[in-house]
């Protein structure tokens, strides 16, 4: 949220990921700006997005655009 | 909690999961859905009624739906979850029919744990609230 309490969307930190989970969902993943968010756990989370449900992770290693898929689903379900 | 091998009677009993929906017809949807999921649930229509019973009960879930005002913001699932004193474990699912991507952002800028458009199946409801439900604990 900003200073005068107006939501703002969560500034985007680089390059997204795609991939495809065992139910042939296609999710996106990107890493967000999380400072002013309320309640934040950290400086920055995950929003896993697919059509059918949106997830914030907030622990998660600096190297997850390279995990693989599996990894990624797994993280998904985590914190 | 349990220590020694002794369960806390307590620490098992959990509050219900508060629906905030203002349209009553599409809350009573979401509690039937979530009590097939095993979750008791108690609804709400207006924002500062949820707030209420949040802090009241120590609530660990919250299914809402969102751009619901209360008397502390303009928006219940902002100043819920940064009430991080009084409800360090609340998580919040916001399930709305407002499915728009400037939607989504802002439900994440307010502060959201997860989000489900009400168009989405019963079964992904309950699976991401589940996904949730294990934080909370």
């Amino acid at each position: 949220m900003s200073a005068s309490g107006e939501v703002q969307p969560l500034r985007i930190v680089g390059l997204g990921v795609t991939y495809v989970d065992e139910d042939d969902v296609l999710w996106t993943v990107t890493e967000r700006d999380a400072d002013d968010v309320p309640g934040s756990r950290g400086p920055r989370c995950l929003i896993f997005a697919s059509s059918e449900a949106f997830r914030r992770v907030w622990l998660y290693p600096a190297g997850w655009r390279d995990l693989i898929t599996a990894s990624l689903i797994a993280l998904s379900w985590s914190r | 909690m349990s220590i020694l091998g002794i369960s806390d009677p307590a620490a098992s009993i959990r509050p219900p999961v508060i629906v905030l929906d203002d349209r009553p017809d599409e809350s009573i949807v979401t509690v039937a859905t979530l009590a097939d999921g095993g979750f008791s649930a108690v609804s709400e229509r207006e924002g500062d009624a949820a707030l209420r019973r949040a802090r009241s009960e120590l609530s660990h879930l919250m299914v809402s739906e969102l751009y619901v005002p209360c008397a502390e913001g303009s928006c219940v699932v902002s100043v819920l979850k940064g009430d991080r004193r009084r409800l360090p474990r609340l998580q919040i699912l916001v399930h709305t029919r407002h499915t728009a991507e400037v939607d989504t952002d802002w439900a994440f800028a307010a502060g959201c744990d997860a989000l489900v458009p009400k168009g989405a199946s019963r079964g992904v409801l309950i699976r991401e609230l589940k996904r949730l439900d294990g934080f909370a604990a």
